[in-house]
């Protein structure tokens, strides 16, 4: 009964010491999300990541959004895709899209249950990581901090999962 | 001949032969425009410090290690924090063996100092000071000061904050290992600074879920395991320090300073309903479920003593009890900045749970805060109760307790030692006699405004009056701390 209570605030956002706001859930997508899309669009643009995980465990999860509404949860990504952290450096593309403006929502799933978990309190308790090296503050950076704008040809960013 | 008390409260005389160690006092006097309760502490730390025995002979029973902790860094450049209770924590160890005493001093290392040293200026959030545009704040443990207090867990010492993990923290030299994660699906839940250790081993602790009426209930083996924990529904979103446990219950008072809203820094969205009372919440150790709401008058505290049941299920706790909430966001600034400060005092009051349902507090007129009892009666009926309180002649700068007391519940009557009027006294610690069930000592920092020195004090706890038994002084002042623990040898 109580944890029936408290789930209906995990869907708002819960206040920790001083004020502290975390997004529960922040880069958690909707079912099938982190499919390996087919290219559908005319290939014109490639986006690389370099990933850096502290442990090789798991897989890291990433979401691809091009717009902010998307990004902010009211919308799917353009692309997504599981890259096993078989090893500490990985590299993953996306290739074939148009040119513009992305950014990237990714979590390192280290129990590999294909979640984000959280704690009681609805923390995210696994690494997660934003493009243009954007850092969470009380929650998710924004799409524009995250965002990286890409013309033809390959654009390379890191994600690094630092905890 | 001239008693131990007469000696003692001479201020100049105890100090007569001390003589200060001029290097570590440079060490503060760059902050000499800053109160000395509330300046940075020794960055580098401190390493075994000899401290100098000014007065009498440390018995020759007590071995063992007084750890403390307390924010103790409030300015970098331009900056001084918003809250005294934002600054890092400090451990220090003031180590008593052979007769003697050294000091040991390390600041936490935790993400939110390295984060503002890399910086160079204050960027991290905390009770009263709101965090940078764009710090990097992933979640609890990066706002996590570490700063309030000390438990000891097998051979470790845990370093808390209340809102964060414990800081994992090596009891010999005081480096810091990191938060601590006590189990993997549990990671950056909230450990208040107030765990009850029960003569059993077993300890209890709370954290909340700020901003919501909920608490998560730990239940930790004495070995630190997980073994039980669950979440508490609260009658209020309440801000709650510290709370009470007796041998089978655990007891959330809580005040009518309520979050209210998203404002940072936190202390900002907390908001005193004085209209609502103070509701205590009763569960019961065995059954979470098992519970019972109790109905006070407002009144607004920081700190508990010890709780206790009687044979027909009354339930008593202590409580430092103010008419309105103190060091909230425009104290806790006053107070690091020298200003006159207006606040409410707390006093020592017990509060009584009926079997019938009702409750009331049973006021003195005694100020008092840091309330402690003998460990060995955590949960169990106590009649002393030790804290800190106002002597004849204080201030209204910040911090205004300068006595040490014992408040005997069952006689009525109180036990004081009044260092007067430039001695700050810290919350004293029960360091219980290693063989004699009913003997300990009573451990008590101060801080020596006029001296400008850290000091400590050992007292018979049966006897407070007769002043203290050994008295130490540091070569420097450190900056006040707030709760500690005795590890005995
Ligand atoms: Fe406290």
């Amino acid at each position: 009964m109580v944890r029936k209570i408290f789930d209906r605030h995990l869907s708002k956002t819960i206040a920790i010491a001083g004020a502290v706001l975390f997004a529960s859930g922040s880069v958690a997508e909707p079912p099938g999300a982190f499919q390996n899309g087919a290219g559908t669009s005319t290939p014109m643009a490639t986006l690389t990541f370099n990933i850096e995980v502290i442990k090789a465990q798991g897989a890291v999860m990433i979401a691809l959004f091009d717009s902010a509404p998307a990004y902010g949860g009211k919308g799917q990504p353009v692309r997504a895709t599981r890259v096993p952290a078989e090893k500490l450096e990985m590299t993953t593309s996306f290739e074939g899209l148009k040119p513009g403006t992305y950014a990237v929502k990714a979590y390192h799933d280290l129990d590999g249950d294909g979640q984000l978990s959280v704690n009681p309190f609805g923390l995210p308790i696994e690494p997660f990581a934003f493009s243009n090296g954007a850092q969470a503050h009380y929650g998710p950076p924004s799409f524009d901090k995250a965002a990286l704008t890409i013309g033809a040809g390959e654009t390379q960013d890191t994600l690094r999962f630092a905890k | 001949m001239i008693s131990r008390r007469s000696f003692v409260k001479g201020g100049a005389t105890l100090f007569a032969g001390a003589a200060m160690n001029v290097g570590k006092a440079g060490v503060f006097a760059a902050d000499s425009f800053s109160p000395l309760g509330f300046h940075n502490g020794p960055a580098n730390g401190y390493d075994n410090e000899p401290m100098q025995r000014v007065f009498g002979r440390a018995p020759k029973d007590l071995t063992g290690v007084l750890y403390r902790n307390g924010p103790a860094h409030f300015r970098r450049g331009d900056q001084t924090l918003n809250h005294w209770f934002d600054g890092d924590g400090l451990v220090r160890a003031f180590r008593i063996a052979g007769g003697n005493a050294n000091l040991s001093a390390q600041f936490v290392k935790t993400i939110k100092r390295r984060r503002d040293e890399e910086a160079g200026r204050f960027i991290m959030p905390g009770f009263g000071t709101p965090a940078a545009p764009g710090a990097p704040v992933t979640g609890p443990d990066d706002a996590n000061a570490a700063n309030t207090a000390l438990l000891s867990v097998e051979d470790r010492l845990w370093a808390l904050w209340e809102a964060g993990s414990p800081f994992d923290i090596d009891p010999n030299d005081l480096s810091t290992n990191g938060p601590v994660v006590l189990r993997d699906d549990l990671a950056q839940m909230p450990f208040s600074a107030h765990p009850k250790v029960s003569p059993d081993g077993m300890i209890w602790n709370f954290g909340l879920a700020y901003g919501h009426p909920f608490a998560f209930l730990w239940g930790l083996s004495s070995r630190g395991a997980v073994v039980r924990s669950g979440i508490i529904n609260l009658p209020s979103a309440s801000y709650m320090h510290d709370w009470a446990v007796t041998q089978t219950k655990l007891i959330f008072p809580l005040q009518p300073w309520v979050f209210t809203r998203q404002q940072p820094p936190f202390v900002r969205s907390l908001t005193w309903q004085p209209e609502n009372g103070l509701k205590v919440l009763v569960v019961d150790k065995d059954d979470f479920d098992n519970r019972q709401i109790y109905e006070l008058p407002a009144g607004a505290f920081f700190h508990t003593g010890n709780a206790f049941e009687e044979p027909d299920g009354t339930i008593r706790f202590d409580v430092c009890l103010a008419e309105r909430p103190t060091l909230d966001a425009e104290e806790g600034s006053a107070i690091l900045r020298g200003g006159t400060l207006n606040r409410a005092t707390p006093h020592m009051t017990m509060a009584v749970l009926k079997p019938n349902g009702t409750a009331e507090f049973e006021h003195t007129s005694i100020s008092a805060e840091f309330p402690r009892v003998d460990p060995r009666q955590e949960g169990l009926r106590h009649s002393r109760v030790y804290s800190v309180t106002e002597g004849a002649l204080t201030t209204n700068m910040g911090y205004r307790f300068n006595t040490v007391m014992a408040m005997d519940w069952t006689t009525g009557t109180q036990d004081t030692f009044d260092f007067g009027l430039n001695v700050l006294v810290e919350e004293p610690i029960f360091a219980p006699h290693p063989n004699k069930t009913d003997h300990g000592w009573l451990l008590v920092p101060t801080l020596h405004l006029d001296k400008k020195a850290t000091c400590l004090h050992v007292f018979d706890a049966s006897n407070l009056y007769d002043g203290p038994v050994v008295s130490w002084q540091a070569a420097a002042p450190l900056p006040l701390s707030f709760h500690g623990v005795w590890s005995a040898a």
